[in-house]
């Protein structure tokens, strides 16, 4: 084929069926057990985000981002900014998690965990509560404009908006705290606006975003817009888990009375298109591994009842690997498998060593910047630091500092508190004497003492005496 | 506007009606991809600096609640990654001439 007919076939193709106009995928329901492990992890993981917002810990929100404080509460822990490392290091964590999965068992993300999934899947579940099932949906759909029309969509609408804008309410609630978010809504119900605008904005953002992607966008986030589904299948091998139609077995697939004609050519496959209808993509799993497949497995609950009524053994479409389907081994030890698992707990093991071990204290040292030393007298030189002690803890802090590795004497405010989560400067001389100094610059190193309850924290930072030496 | 927007962003696709999908595609892809860039940017600038006290030092004195400037930044973000990928997008579509000229009758 030369390259015009190239192009002229790829535009009558392809990419009119792609910028086709979309459709919408009616999905029918379907019950097993996939789907009830996927409506329960979903359910659960819907549960956790509507309900986690409202729980205490101590006096304060058990997870709350709390933005004009510059905190984030996260149960027992707080963070500050400058734990900013910790979100950077959970978020490789993250990543990884995602690589490991992914060559383990393919995408367990988007079918189990993607919030896009699980908040479709609620959008999903109220409209076939309101508008029943496939079939009344399409006929619905067909339908003209009358009142029962109207009423269904109506509520639906209505249903799904407010469910939306609860979704937003909840998000919101994560950063401002959710009781007073509460109390400020209802007052605003009640005639007096109490809502801030940035709330407002946030929730209305949220809630549309919410409702647009779950409501009408659904699968096509999945397809057009999410980057993972793109670069998914770099991280596939033969030997992870996808759901596969068995050719071998299922084909050549014959439908109804012909079956009966042919009953040793055919295949196991009865050809009747249940697993495309209830396909939330809206693809044929039968011609193979397509990156539309979000790995929801609803083909596989739908073909095994299919099996089952035909007396054939279960798993035509089936959780497998493409080695296992063809040789009959799946290596489950592959070296891409082994390098993430320990690369995720090493990752994992020093991020919950590094968070236990987190100083309530952080301290940065900075030299006076107009002069290198001072000469007190014959006798003295004397150096200025500007101590920058960062309150990390839940209660206010004095300090005691120490110097090693120079003889001299240390000044400072003694008394200086600095408040939680406060940023506080202490200016700090050391004077030593000239005669014992070897070095014009020696290094030294301070050791800053606080007490919290009954525990001694001490940090250790160096830094450099000068003199003219 | 809009329809230069259609003619550049939908060269890839001649026919008129498809045009108008390759822009709506367009728009969406370039409006989440420079949302997630945004969000990435704004965790890592304004766990940097606060955002309060940037105001203070700010040529314009910007007084502002902590929320106000944090959505701001946030949004300020999105607009620039918007117009870097709808600066890309533009480019990377052919110039319509020479679209043509690769196009068979």
């Amino acid at each position: 084929m030369d390259i015009e007919n190239k192009i002229a076939h790829r535009f009558k193709s392809s990419d009119s069926n792609l910028y086709a106009s979309h459709e919408k995928v009616h999905t029918r329901e379907v019950k097993g057990v996939f789907q009830t492990i996927r409506k329960s992890i979903l359910f659960l993981l819907l549960g956790l985000y509507y309900g986690l917002a409202w729980v205490n810990w101590g006096d304060h929100q058990a997870i709350l981002f709390d933005l004009p404080a510059r905190q984030f509460h996260i149960f027992w822990l707080t963070f500050w900014p400058q734990d900013f490392f910790f979100l950077a290091w959970l978020l490789i964590m993250a990543a990884l998690g995602l690589f490991f999965f992914t060559a383990l068992a393919g995408r367990l993300w988007c079918g189990y965990a993607c919030p896009e999934t699980a908040w479709t899947e609620a959008f999903v579940w109220i409209e076939r509560f309101i508008e029943g099932n496939r079939g009344a949906q399409k006929k619905l759909e067909k339908s003209p404009w009358n009142l029962l029309k109207i009423r269904k969509r109506g509520l639906k609408q209505i249903v799904w908006l407010s469910f939306s804008l609860w979704t937003g309410f909840t998000l919101v609630g994560y950063f401002t705290p959710i009781r007073e978010l509460g109390d400020s809504v209802l007052k605003s119900f009640s005639g007096n606006y109490a809502l801030g605008p940035w709330e407002t904005f946030w929730i209305l953002f949220y809630g549309l975003a919410t409702y647009g992607n779950a409501g009408y966008l659904r699968e096509q986030v999945c397809l057009y817009m999410c980057p993972y589904a793109r670069f998914q299948s770099a991280m596939f091998d033969k030997d992870t888990l996808i759901v596969s139609y068995d050719d071998n077995r299922g084909e050549p697939r014959v439908k109804g009375k012909k079956r009966i004609k042919m009953t040793d050519a055919a295949g196991d496959c009865v050809d009747c298109t249940l697993c495309v209808q209830v396909c939330p993509t809206g693809i044929d799993i039968r011609e193979g591994l397509q990156y539309e497949c979000i790995g929801c497995a609803a083909c596989i609950d739908m073909c095994d009842q299919v099996m089952d009524k035909v007396d054939k053994p279960k798993g035509l479409i089936r959780y497998t690997t493409e080695h296992a389907m063809h040789h009959g081994k799946t290596k489950l030890l592959r070296p891409r498998i082994i390098i993430y698992a320990c690369l995720l707990s090493i990752l994992f093991v020093a991020f919950i060593v590094a968070i236990a071990m987190r100083s309530p204290l952080a301290v940065d040292i900075l030299r006076d910047r107009g002069v290198l030393y001072r000469v007190i007298d014959a006798e003295h030189i004397q150096n200025v630091y500007n101590f920058k002690l960062m309150n990390k803890g839940k209660s206010a802090q004095t300090y005691q500092i120490d110097v090693s590795g120079i003889n001299g004497e240390i000044n400072y405010d003694r008394n200086k508190s600095v408040a939680p989560g406060k940023l506080g400067n202490m200016a700090v001389t050391l004077t030593a004497k000239a005669s014992e100094l070897e070095v014009a610059i020696q290094s030294i190193e301070f050791t800053i003492i606080t007490n919290i309850g009954d525990n001694r924290v001490s940090v250790k930072e160096s830094s450099r005496f000068f003199s003219p030496q | 506007m809009i329809k230069t927007l259609i003619s550049s962003l939908g060269k890839i696709v001649p026919e008129e009606e498809l045009q108008a999908k390759v822009l709506w595609r367009s728009i969406g892809v370039m409006t989440w991809v420079s949302f997630m860039f945004s969000g990435i940017a704004s965790m890592i600038f304004f766990a940097t600096f606060d955002p309060i006290s940037l105001g203070k030092l700010a040529t314009f004195f910007i007084n502002w609640s902590a929320q106000a400037m944090y959505t701001a930044g946030f949004l300020l973000f999105w607009l620039f990654g918007f117009s870097t990928t709808l600066g890309s997008v533009i480019l990377l579509a052919l110039p319509l001439s020479k679209r043509q000229r690769s196009l068979p009758e």
